[in-house]
C-alpha cells in the first residue's frame, strides 16, 4: 500500500504540470491569436453588457491593464476563486455555476457509457481471443470495426432517428421529462433512465470496438507467453488459467489506454450530448460556440481537461494497485 | 532460395496478398478515385433549384438537404476537401510525432525528459474541447483545420515513436554503426528510420482514420467553414436544417455512410499490416487452416497421426 | 559432492525393470507452411525410477521439443504427428489429453528455461503456490500457505519470498522457486529444460547441488535437457544424444566419458575446452605473443556509475586499469553484472565514463567521459557483439553492411573495388562463396555466418583493438571454436590485439595471453592465463574456477 501511495505522489506531480500547462494555454490562446476576434467581439456586446462585466470579459481575454505578467497574477488568482467570468450566452449567470450544472450530466452520461463499454468490450476481446479462430473472433474484429467507424454523433444522429423519431420509444431530447420535478423520487429517477439510455448506448457502441479490440490483442500476446503455458503444465484449471493469468495480465495494457482515451471518449459523449440536447458541457459548449460566447469556451476548456486530468490520475493509481511492477 | 528479397519488398508483397489489407487498399481506392474524378461527374452541389428535403428519386439518387441542394453532388463533392485535409494532417501528425518522438528517443537524456512531459500532457488533455478552443480563435480554413488536428494529434505517435526509436537505439546494429563512425544524424536516418516502416505506415493510417473523425466532428458543431462542401459541414446543414425531425433520413445517411467507409477501409489496412507484420498473427492463421482447429492457444498440444 | 553419491547409488536403479516413462518411437512436427517439417523423429527412450537422464544437442536438435510434446504444452506450430508415450500403462499422448490432465504436476513436472517469463508477474510467489496446491489438493488457503513455507525452505529460501512478486528476486531465487513448485506434489518425474541456461555458472552449480541433495531425500527421476555437456557429465546416470532430431546415443555416463560410440558424441567431446590439465593439443593453435611489446591500449583508472530512479547510483565499474600490448589477446573475466561489459564499452567509447581516461599508442588521449570521439579512433578500435542477429541491420544486405565503413574511412573507392575488397574480407573470415553472400540479408544467414560477417565489418576498417563481447556465447559449441580459431588467425595475420570480454573461463585459457577477473566492478585477479587458471589466488576466482571445473572428459 505504501508502494502506491508513493507512486501516486509521483504521479501528482505530473498532473501538477499538467493542470498547470492547461491553464496557462488558456490564458495564452486569445493573447497569441492572430487578428482580433475579441474587440469585434466588444463591439457586438457594447451596450448589452453591464460596463463592469465587459471589463472582466476584457481582462480574461487580454485586454486589461498592466504587463502580461500583472495579468496572467491577476487570471491565476482569480481562477482559484473559482471566477472563470461572465456567461454571454447565459447572462448574467458567472461561468462557473453555468459549468457547475452541467458538469453532473455529463458526468452520468459519458461515466455510465466509457464503464460499460470498456468492461463489456473487454470482455469480449477476452473471450474472443480465448476462442481463437472461433466465430465471435473471426465475425467481431471485422464488424465491430465497421461500427466503430461511425462518428459518434453520426451514430447518435441515426439511434435518435430511428428509435425516438419514427419507433418512438425513447425520449429524443433532454435528460428528463418536462413533466417531472428533480428530485430523490421514483419517477425522476425513471425519467432520467429513459433519457439516459439511447445516448449511452449509442456511445457505447460507437466506442466498443476500440476496447474489444486492444484487448483482443493484448490477450493474444499474453496467451502466447510462457507464464500461460507454465499454469497449464502445473494443471491449474482452464478457468482459473483465462482469469488470473490471462485476462488479470491483458487487461493492465487496457487500463494505460484507458486512461489515454478518456479525453477522446469524453469529446464523443460531447457531441452525442448535442444531438440529444443532453444539458452536460457538450451542449454548453455548443451553445457556447454559437453565441461566440469566449468566456464560456475557456471555462469549459479548463473543467473539462480538469476532470479528464483527475480521472486520469484515479487511473493510474487503480493500475498501480494491479501492477506491483509500477511501483 | 530464390534469389534475396529485400524486407520492405516482402512487407509489400505481404500487404498486398492479405485479405483484410486488400479488401481495405481496394476500399480506400475507391474513395480516393471519387474524390479525384468525382466532382467533374455530378452537378453543383451548391445550387438551390430543387425542391428542399425531397426523398430519393430518379433525378436525385440520394434526395436533395433542407435548401434544396443534391444530396450525391454534396457527398462527392464532399469527399475532396474531407479527404485531402484528413491525409495532410494525418502526414502532419506523423511527422511532427517522429520529429519529437525520434528526437526523445535517440538522445536521450534531459531532452528525453522535458519532450517526455510535454507529450505525456499533450496526450491526457482532451482533444476536442481543445480543438475547439483553438478552433474558435482562428478564422475558419481547411489550413487552420489542419493545423488544429495537428496540434491535438500528434502526442500518440510521439510516444509509440519514441519507444519504437529508444529499443533500436539500443539495438546492436546501431551500436556497430556508432562505433564504425557514423555521424548520429545518418544513424538516425539510415539505421534506425528503415526499420520502422512498417510502424510509420500504420501510424500515418491511424492518424489518417483520427483526422476524418475529428475533422468532421468540428464542422459539426460549426468550427468550419459552412460555406464550404464536406462531410462534415453536410452533416451540419443537416443538423441545422432540422433534417432529423423532418424524418430526411437521406441528408445525413451517405455523409455518415462515406465516413464510416472510408474509415473501415483503413482499419482494414491496418489490420492487414498488423496481421504481416506480426508473425504470431499471421502464423495462426496457418496453423488454424492446416490443423482444421483453433491453433491460438490450446490446453494441450495437438495430436495429428501420421503413422 | 551430490555426483558421487549419485554414481554410487547406480547398482540399486539398475535391476530396476520396469521404466518410469517409455516413450516409444515419438514423432513430433512444425507445421511448415502446407507442409509438416520432422523436428523429433522417431525417439524411443526409457526413464527409470530415481534415475538422472540428460539429454544434451545443439540447439535445433529437438531435445526441448521432445520433452514438451512429451507433456503436451508444446505451442502450436509444434505437433505431436506419432509414436507413445507410457505413463503407469496411459498414453500421453492420447487424442485428447485426458491422460496427461490426470498427471500433471502430481506426477509429471517440469522446471522451465527462464522462470522470469514462467512466472505470473502481478501474482505473489505464495499465490503460485496456493494455486498449484488447492487446485491438486483439498488444503485450504492457510494450509497451502504453511505448505509452501515448507517448501521455499527446501530449497533453501527465507519465508519472505512468499510475499514478493517474481520481478523482485533475483534469476537464482526465481529458478529456486520454480523448482519448489516443481517439488509441490512430490512427483516421481521432473524435467528440467535448459533451466540453468540463464544463470552464472557459481549459482548454477548451487542450484544442481540442491537440486540432486533433494532427490537423494524425496526420490524422484529426473530429467535433465542441456547443452552443457560436461555439466551433464557430473549429475547424470546416462546420456542420451540427440542431434537433428534423431537419438543418436545413449550411454552411461562412464561409457559416454569414454567417448561414447556415436561419432556425434565423439565430435561434441572434441570441441570442449578445459580448465584443468594440459591444454589440448590441435583445439586452438596458437602461438604465445612477446609480452614485451608496445603497449597498444592504456586504460587508467576508470569509473562509471550508473544513476537510479530511487536510491544511490550503481557503481559499476570502480578505478579499472588495464594495458593490452599490440598483437596480445586480453581476457576479461566475469559473471553478469560484474562491470566487464560495461568496461568493454567504455573503451569502445559506446558508453562515456565518469572518470579516467584511455591512451591508444601512447596518444589520442581522452578523458573517459568526453562524449565526442575522434574518428581516428572510432577506425582503430572496432567491435563486435554478442547477438549475432542483433548486430546486423535486417534491410541492407551483407554487401552494403561492408561497403559502408569502406566508404566512411575512405579505405575503398568506387564500386568495382569495394566490391573486391568486400568479398577479400568474407574470405578472410572464411565465408564462402563471398560473391553470393554479398547479395543475401541478415535473416538468410545462420547465427554463426552472421557472426563471422560481423567481424568481417569490424575488419573492414583494418583496426589495431578488436573488442568482442561473448562473440560466441549465443552459437552451439562447435562452432564456438571454429569462430575462434578464425579470430585467433586473422589476428596473427594482422599483427592485431583482442580483448576478449567472456564468463568462460575454459574458452579464454585456450584464446588468450593474459587474463584479468572481474567482480563487483573491481578487478580482482590479474595475470597470465596459464597461472591464474592454474594456481588462482583471489577467492572469488577459484569459486569461478571450480564452477567451471569438470569432470574428466577424455575423448580418447
Amino acid at each position: 500500500m505504501i508502494g502506491v501511495l508513493r507512486y501516486a505522489f509521483r504521479r501528482l506531480g505530473f498532473y501538477a504540470i499538467a493542470a498547470w500547462g492547461a491553464i496557462t494555454l488558456n490564458f495564452f490562446l486569445p493573447r497569441m491569436m492572430p487578428g482580433d476576434p475579441a474587440s469585434t467581439l466588444f463591439g457586438r456586446f457594447e451596450g448589452r453588457m453591464e460596463p463592469e462585466a465587459l471589463e472582466r470579459l476584457q481582462d480574461l481575454l487580454g485586454y486589461g491593464d498592466g504587463s502580461i505578467f500583472t495579468q496572467y497574477v491577476v487570471y491565476l488568482k482569480s481562477l482559484f476563486q473559482g471566477e472563470l467570468g461572465t456567461s454571454i450566452a447565459y447572462f448574467p449567470e458567472p461561468v462557473f455555476n453555468v459549468i457547475r450544472s452541467g458538469m453532473a450530466w455529463t458526468l452520468l452520461l459519458a461515466g455510465t457509457a466509457v464503464v460499460i463499454a470498456f468492461l463489456l468490450g473487454s470482455l469480449l476481446g477476452a473471450l474472443a481471443a480465448w476462442n481463437r479462430g472461433g466465430k465471435l473472433d473471426n465475425w467481431a474484429p471485422a464488424s465491430f470495426a465497421l461500427l466503430g467507424a461511425f462518428p459518434y454523433f453520426w451514430m447518435a444522429m441515426l439511434a435518435s432517428y430511428v428509435f425516438a423519431f419514427q419507433l418512438e420509444w425513447f425520449p429524443i431530447r433532454h435528460a428528463y421529462g418536462a413533466n417531472v420535478e428533480p428530485g430523490w423520487t421514483w419517477s425522476f429517477f425513471e425519467s432520467v433512465i429513459t433519457h439516459l439510455f439511447l445516448p449511452a448506448l449509442t456511445m457505447v457502441i460507437a466506442s466498443l470496438a476500440g476496447w474489444m479490440l486492444m484487448m483482443r490483442s493484448t490477450m493474444i500476446q499474453v496467451l502466447g507467453e510462457k507464464s500461460i503455458r507454465y499454469a497449464r503444465a502445473r494443471g491449474i484449471s482452464e478457468r482459473r488459467v483465462f482469469l488470473q493469468y490471462a485476462v488479470r495480465n491483458a487487461i493492465l495494457p487496457s487500463l494505460t489506454s484507458f486512461g489515454m482515451a478518456l479525453g477522446f471518449v469524453v469529446s464523443g459523449a460531447l457531441l452525442t450530448e448535442i444531438i440529444f440536447s443532453y444539458p452536460g458541457e457538450g451542449y454548453l459548449l455548443i451553445q457556447a460556440v454559437q453565441t461566440q460566447d469566449y468566456p464560456l469556451l475557456q471555462g469549459l476548456f479548463l473543467a473539462i481537461t480538469l476532470s479528464v486530468l483527475a480521472a486520469n490520475f484515479f487511473v493510474d493509481i487503480l493500475t498501480a494497485v494491479f501492477d506491483p511492477r509500477t511501483r | 532460395m530464390a534469389g534475396s528479397r529485400s524486407p520492405l519488398r516482402r512487407l509489400l508483397q505481404g500487404i498486398w496478398q492479405n485479405k483484410k489489407a486488400r479488401a481495405g487498399a481496394i476500399l480506400v481506392g475507391f474513395f480516393a478515385l471519387v474524390a479525384l474524378v468525382g466532382p467533374w461527374l455530378v452537378g453543383d452541389p451548391q445550387s438551390f433549384d430543387a425542391l428542399p428535403l425531397s426523398p430519393p428519386s430518379a433525378d436525385y439518387w440520394m434526395g436533395t438537404t433542407g435548401q434544396g441542394q443534391d444530396v450525391l453532388a454534396q457527398t462527392v463533392h464532399g469527399s475532396r476537401q474531407t479527404l485531402l485535409v484528413a491525409v495532410i494532417a494525418g502526414l502532419g501528425v506523423v511527422l511532427l510525432g517522429a520529429l519529437i518522438g525520434g528526437i526523445a528517443g535517440f538522445f536521450g537524456g534531459w531532452i528525453d525528459d522535458v519532450l517526455g512531459v510535454i507529450t505525456n500532457i499533450f496526450l491526457v488533455m482532451p482533444g476536442l474541447p481543445l480543438m475547439v478552443i483553438l478552433a474558435a480563435w482562428l478564422p475558419p480554413g481547411p489550413s487552420t483545420m489542419v493545423g488544429v488536428l495537428v496540434a491535438t494529434g500528434w502526442a500518440w505517435n510521439a510516444r509509440v515513436l519514441r519507444s519504437k526509436v529508444l529499443s533500436l537505439r539500443k539495438a546492436d546494429f546501431v551500436q556497430a554503426a556508432v562505433i564504425g563512425g557514423e555521424p548520429a544524424l545518418s544513424v538516425l536516418f539510415r539505421e534506425i528510420l528503415p526499420n520502422m516502416l512498417s510502424l510509420l505506415m500504420t501510424s500515418f493510417i491511424g492518424a489518417t482514420i483520427y483526422a476524418i473523425g475529428a475533422q468532421v466532428g468540428l464542422e459539426f458543431i460549426g468550427l468550419g467553414d459552412p460555406s464550404s462542401v464536406t462531410w462534415g459541414t453536410n452533416l451540419y446543414w443537416a443538423r441545422n436544417d432540422s433534417a432529423l425531425l423532418m424524418g430526411a433520413w437521406w441528408t445525413f445517411v451517405p455523409a455518415g455512410l462515406a465516413i464510416a467507409l472510408v474509415g473501415f477501409g483503413l482499419t482494414l489496412l491496418n489490420f492487414g499490416i498488423d496481421e504481416v507484420t506480426n508473425p504470431r498473427l499471421r502464423s495462426e492463421r496457418e496453423w488454424q487452416q492446416k490443423l482444421g482447429v483453433p491453433a491460438g492457444h490450446r490446453p494441450e498440444t495437438v495430436v495429428v497421426r501420421h503413422d | 559432492m551430490a555426483s558421487q553419491q549419485g554414481t554410487a547409488q547406480k547398482p540399486w536403479w539398475s535391476d530396476m525393470t520396469d521404466p518410469l516413462l517409455r516413450i516409444e518411437n515419438m514423432d513430433v512436427s512444425y507445421i511448415d507452411g502446407d507442409s509438416f517439417r520432422r523436428v523429433v523423429k522417431g525417439v524411443s527412450l526409457d526413464i527409470r525410477r530415481n534415475e538422472v537422464l540428460g539429454i544434451v544437442g545443439q540447439s535445433g536438435s529437438g531435445k526441448s521439443t521432445l520433452i514438451k510434446a512429451v507433456l503436451r504444452i508444446l505451442p502450436p506450430p509444434g505437433v505431436i504427428t506419432g509414436g507413445r508415450a507410457l505413463y503407469k500403462g496411459m498414453d500421453l499422448l492420447d487424442e485428447k489429453g485426458l491422460a496427461i490432465q490426470k498427471l500433471r504436476w502430481v506426477d509429471l513436472s517440469i522446471v522451465m528455461q527462464s522462470a522470469l517469463n514462467a512466472l505470473n508477474p502481478l501474482l505473489t510467489i505464495g499465490d503460485h503456490f496456493v494455486d498449484t496446491l488447492q487446485q491438486h489438493t483439498p488444503l485450504s488457503h492457510r494450509e497451502s500457505i504453511e505448505a509452501a513455507k515448507e517448501l521455499v525452505a527446501q530449497v533453501r529460501l527465507p519465508e519472505r519470498v512468499l510475499e514478493s512478486h517474481p520481478h523482485m528476486l533475483s534469476g537464482g531465487m526465481r529458478q529456486r522457486v520454480c523448482i519448489a513448485l516443481a517439488l509441490a506434489l512430490k512427483p516421481d518425474l521432473v524435467f528440467l529444460d535448459e533451466c540453468t541456461t540463464a544463470l552464472d555458472v557459481i549459482v548454477e552449480r548451487e542450484i544442481f547441488d540442491e537440486m540432486l541433495a533433494l532427490r537423494e531425500q524425496l526420490g524422484f527421476a529426473i530429467l535433465a535437457i542441456t547443452h552443457d555437456l560436461p555439466l551433464l557429465a557430473e549429475i547424470a546416470d546416462r546420456v542420451a544424444i540427440m542431434a537433428d532430431g534423431e537419438l543418436v546415443d545413449l550411454a552411461s555416463v562412464d561409457e559416454f566419458r569414454r567417448g561414447g560410440s556415436h561419432p556425434e558424441s565423439q565430435r561434441l567431446l572434441a570441441e570442449l575446452p578445459n580448465v584443468h590439465g594440459p591444454t589440448r593439443e590441435g583445439l586452438l593453435p596458437r602461438k604465445p605473443t612477446a609480452p614485451d611489446a608496445e603497449v597498444l591500449l592504456d586504460v587508467r583508472g576508470l569509473h562509471k556509475k550508473f544513476p537510479q530512479p530511487s536510491g544511490p547510483p550503481v557503481h559499476a565499474v570502480k578505478n579499472v586499469s588495464l594495458q593490452i600490448r599490440k598483437g596480445e589477446t586480453l581476457a576479461l573475466i566475469g559473471e553478469s553484472g560484474s562491470g566487464k561489459s560495461t568496461t568493454s564499452r567504455i573503451i569502445a567509447r559506446l558508453l562515456t565514463g565518469n572518470e579516467g581516461e584511455i591512451l591508444l599508442s601512447g596518444e589520442h588521449l581522452q578523458k573517459a567521459q568526453h562524449r565526442r570521439c575522434p574518428k581516428g579512433y572510432r577506425r582503430r578500435v572496432q567491435m563486435v557483439f554478442q547477438d549475432p542477429f542483433a548486430s546486423l541491420n535486417p534491410v541492407y544486405t551483407i554487401g552494403e553492411h561492408l561497403a559502408r565503413p569502406l566508404k566512411r574511412h575512405g579505405i575503398a573507392k568506387g564500386g568495382e573495388q569495394i566490391r573486391e575488397k568486400s568479398i577479400e574480407l568474407l574470405e578472410q573470415v572464411e565465408l564462402h562463396p563471398a560473391e553470393e553472400i554479398l547479395g543475401r540479408f541478415p535473416h538468410e544467414l545462420s547465427g554463426g555466418q552472421q557472426q563471422r560477417v560481423s567481424i568481417a565489418r569490424s575488419l573492414a576498417m583494418t583496426p589495431d583493438l578488436l573488442i568482442t563481447d561473448e562473440p560466441t556465447s549465443m552459437l552451439d559449441l562447435p562452432i564456438r571454436m571454429g569462430l575462434l580459431r578464425t579470430l585467433n588467425r586473422i589476428r596473427e595475420e594482422r599483427g592485431m590485439s583482442i580483448l576478449f570480454v567472456s564468463h568462460d573461463l575454459a574458452a579464454a585459457r585456450y584464446f588468450s595471453d593474459r587474463v584479468l577477473v572481474m567482480q563487483d566492478g573491481e578487478i580482482v585477479e590479474a595475470g597470465p592465463t596459464e597461472a591464474v587458471t592454474q594456481s588462482p589466488k583471489h577467492p572469488y576466482t577459484k569459486r569461478l574456477l571450480l564452477a567451471a571445473s569438470r569432470p574428466k572428459l577424455d575423448p580418447q
